[in-house]
């Protein structure tokens, strides 16, 4: 401790005295207007309630302005899955009507489980490769698979092999698990209020959704609406509480640029982590659309859903996030091979 | 009249308020000043508070009037006014009571007596980290606790009923035995809990270091018969170089002196003083900041109620969101001395090592009163808020009561669930309205005739509503299956925290 009067050796005259009593007193005033001046700065008679402001922020829009005559949804079937996807694409103008140059996209793919691609838990490893591929090739700046997997990330991206087919076709794989990777996004929605959403979705410019076509046991079916229960963080098991609401009030603020369906097999059955080959069949399809109702209430037939089973698909149509009921010219239907 | 005379006075004095206040704290037989103001008055409290928080709460101020008298006239606070110091000072071994060499030797300045600033510089990091452990020593916080979880138990269960409720305590007797310690200690040596350990004793060392008024002893008349020594509780070495900081003005030394040598004075040139600065070299302030961040580091990522609530850290309504709570409580016990069904208790290691000692409710004891508020009016530091009627129980404009947690029926222990008797206890006790506990009538099972027939019985069942349940702990305190309950409260889904929920929280319940 330093400063104060310290040794004082006595004798001296009185004017000694004096400034060395004065000198003492000057370090006692310092001291007590320190402390006075933090209790005056620092004072809180009241303890007030601090309100839960919960600062949100809200997504970008990734959707873009097609050229007229653009259909809403290209279905594609046949027996390649990558011809299917180039063909459902190219009926929905190319994959450069989506995607810039200098665009940094993400894409969502399902890869929550610890399955092989046989299992038909995750999406098809090659349909996430080539998206990947595709979007570079049309001049994206960089392309990021991101997801918040249900088990340990490590073994779903090896068991799925999205992220060797990402890394092999140019993209980079995000797999956050920290809270400080994610942020709130306001969803002003039915029930939800804020929810935190990965980061990494408010550095991009295009957000892809490729989700896997699969049987649920609470939602019925998994599709693309109930895909973005991969994107966001918190206590998302709360959602099951009302999932239908839940899952609508997310993609009401979550409107991707493009969905690709991977419906090439089916999870027919215990869903959604399956694990047995007997739960599996082809489905032999891709749907490819810029409306994401229209691609999941697509994709009920094949899972032999029916559309009054499925309430997000109708709470999200009721609420005008997207459309169940398309006209001839917004829906192309294909066939690709012999 | 000797200023020793005086100072014992004052002495008497204060602990006898001490003692009075904090038993009838809380009690309705008369209504005084709570004992909180000797934590009020104690700076250590506010200090630590404002480093955690940034906020020195309402009565907290109060600790600038020590701070200004340590500052005019040194440590007075220990002799004169701190209960703890008064009982260490009466429970201290007299100098008459061994060989005048031996008196000398117990006062003697030892180099364990530095450990107190130690203490104080690892607690204050600790709490600019935000986990406030000062109460853990607090000679103030100490000393309530005590009274509050061991000695009030004590008398009460003699026979002394100044609380209406039975008082049975969650951990007392471990409080009271550390009281005891540090009260048989001074018997060997002086003061060893104010000398060695105590927190606040250095923080105003450290301020004594700038009193304007101090012992001064005149060489001239001074015969170096090392009296004043012997009689010094401070060990403040008053037959040398004063140590200012060790002081705690006790004024034996100038009661005793035979040649009226040593004297109280503000002009150095009388004093002819020689002022050895606290004991606290750069090396030993580095080190004991770097315990403090050590022991936060340890804390921080060690599981406790601050980042994985914990079922049983249940705590009382206005109780700060966990974070912020465990930034102020200083485990004082003042809630828990005025609650009036003795249920909030001091935790073990249900809320962390972080939370040792600090407020749960112990619904086995006494439930929590739904309209009760008094916890928060008596909290020192704000740890739980002052609530008015309208915020705890929901009135508008509030809306939503305060909830501290929520019930759960275990079917297994439940009677009409599991046995098939009659009970719903809980259901008719529910204080919520309506009721956050419904019943649903049911034909159950009994077992076989013998003649074979199944034999069956119609109960009433429990329900749980957790949107209506508000965690008050009524159903599991008087839930006949004694031992663990029939309906538990967790702390799940109580309001001060946004994690701790099992419902989904959003507009829908606006």
């Amino acid at each position: 401790m330093s400063g104060s009067s310290g040794s004082d050796g006595g004798g001296g005259g009185g004017g000694g005295d004096r400034r060395t009593f004065l000198k003492r007193v000057g370090y006692t005033a310092l001291v007590g207007a320190g402390f006075g001046a933090g209790a005056l700065v620092t004072y809180d008679g009241t303890n007030p309630v601090k309100p839960h402001v919960i600062k949100g922020k809200r997504l970008p829009m990734y959707q873009v302005v097609v050229a007229q005559g653009t259909p809403r949804v290209a279905v594609s079937r046949g027996a390649d899955t990558l011809a299917n996807l180039h063909a459902a694409l190219k009926a929905m103008g190319g994959i450069e009507q989506f995607i810039k140059r200098g665009d940094r996209v993400v894409l969502k793919p399902n890869a929550a489980f610890d399955r092989t691609p046989g299992q038909a838990a995750n999406t098809s490893p090659e349909v996430v490769g080539e998206v990947t591929r595709l979007c570079l090739r049309a001049g994206a700046q960089r392309v990021t698979v991101a997801e918040n997997t249900l088990f340990d990330p490590g073994r779903c991206m090896e068991s799925s092999g999205i992220d060797a087919a990402v890394r092999k076709a140019g993209g980079k794989v995000h797999l956050p698990k920290k809270d400080n990777q994610y942020a709130e996004a306001i969803i002003d929605g039915l029930v939800l209020d804020t929810w935190p959403v990965m980061k990494i979705f408010w550095e991009a410019d295009k957000v892809i959704n490729l989700p896997t076509a699969k049987h649920h046991r609470l939602a019925r079916v998994s599709l693309g609406m109930k895909n973005w229960m991969g994107a966001i963080g918190g206590q998302r098991r709360k959602w099951h509480q009302k999932l239908d609401l839940t899952v609508t009030d997310m993609a009401a603020v979550m409107q991707p640029t493009l969905t690709i369906l991977d419906a090439s097999r089916l999870l027919m059955r215990h869903g959604p982590t399956g694990g047995r080959l007997s739960d599996v069949k082809r489905g032999d399809t891709i749907i490819v659309g810029r409306d994401q109702v229209a691609v999941d209430s697509l994709a009920l037939p094949l899972l032999g859903a029916a559309l009054t089973e499925v309430r997000q698909i109708g709470q999200a149509a009721r609420r005008g996030v997207g459309r169940i009921h398309l006209t001839d010219s917004e829906l192309v239907e294909l066939k690709t091979g012999a | 009249m000797q200023p020793q005379t005086i100072r014992r006075i004052f002495a008497g004095f204060f602990l006898t308020t001490f003692v009075v206040l904090s038993a009838l704290m809380g009690t309705q037989i008369v209504r005084v000043y709570p004992a909180t103001i000797f934590l009020e008055l104690d700076p250590l409290h506010g200090l630590a508070t404002v480093l955690a928080t940034g906020v020195l709460f309402s009565g907290l101020v109060l600790g600038l009037i020590v701070v200004g008298l340590t500052l005019v006239v040194g440590r007075a606070w220990c002799s004169w006014i701190c209960p703890l110091g008064i009982l260490q000072d009466c429970a201290s071994i007299k100098p008459k009571d061994t060989s005048d060499r031996a008196a000398r030797l117990r006062n003697r300045y030892r180099s364990i007596y530095h450990l107190k600033y130690g203490v104080l510089i690892a607690f204050l990091v600790l709490a600019a980290f935000g986990v406030t452990q000062t109460g853990l020593l607090d000679p103030m916080a100490l000393l309530l606790r005590s009274v509050v979880s061991s000695f009030l138990p004590l008398i009460n269960h003699a026979g002394v009923h100044l609380d209406p409720a039975s008082r049975l305590t969650w951990g007392g007797v471990f409080i009271g035995l550390i009281l005891v310690v540090i009260l048989v200690l001074p018997r060997f040596l002086p003061r060893t809990f104010c000398r060695v350990l105590c927190p606040l004793g250095a923080l105003l060392g450290l301020v004594a270091k700038f009193s304007i008024f101090r012992i001064w002893r005149d060489e001239k008349k001074c015969t170096h018969c090392g009296a004043c020594q012997r009689a010094c509780q401070g060990a403040c070495d008053p037959h040398t170089n004063l140590r200012v900081s060790e002081c705690t003005l006790c004024f034996n030394c100038m009661a005793v002196c035979p040649e009226g040598a040593i004297g109280f004075a503000a002009l150095p040139s009388r004093a002819r003083e020689n002022v050895a600065s606290p004991d606290l070299s750069r090396r030993r302030a580095l080190a004991a900041g770097g315990a403090g961040v050590a022991s936060y580091a340890l804390l921080a990522t060690s599981v406790s109620s601050r980042n994985r609530p914990h079922p049983k850290a249940i705590r009382p309504p206005g109780a700060l969101a966990e974070k912020d709570f465990l930034a102020k409580c200083i485990k004082c016990g003042a809630c828990m001395k005025v609650c009036p069904t003795g249920g909030l208790q001091p935790a073990a290691l249900e809320a962390g090592f972080e939370g040792l000692w600090t407020p749960i409710m112990v619904n086995e004891i006494g439930y929590c009163e739904p309209n009760c508020t008094r916890c928060g009016r008596h909290c020192p530091t704000g740890a739980i808020r002052p609530l008015t009627h309208a915020q705890r129980v929901g009135l508008p404009p509030e809306n939503s009561p305060i909830r501290i947690g929520t019930a759960f029926v275990d079917r297994g222990r439940c009677l009409p669930w599991a046995n098939g008797i009659t009970c719903i206890v809980c259901e008719e006790v529910c204080p919520v309205s309506p009721k956050a506990i419904v019943v649903e009538e049911a034909e159950v099972f009994l077992g076989h005739t013998r003649s074979g027939e199944v034999h069956t019985t119609k109960v009433l069942r429990p329900y749980v509503n957790p949107t209506r349940c508000i965690g008050c702990g009524v159903c599991e305190n008087h839930c006949p299956v004694q031992g663990k309950r029939g309906i538990r409260v967790s702390s799940v889904g109580e309001s001060r925290s946004r994690e701790n929920q099992i419902l989904l929280i959003g507009r829908h319940r606006d």
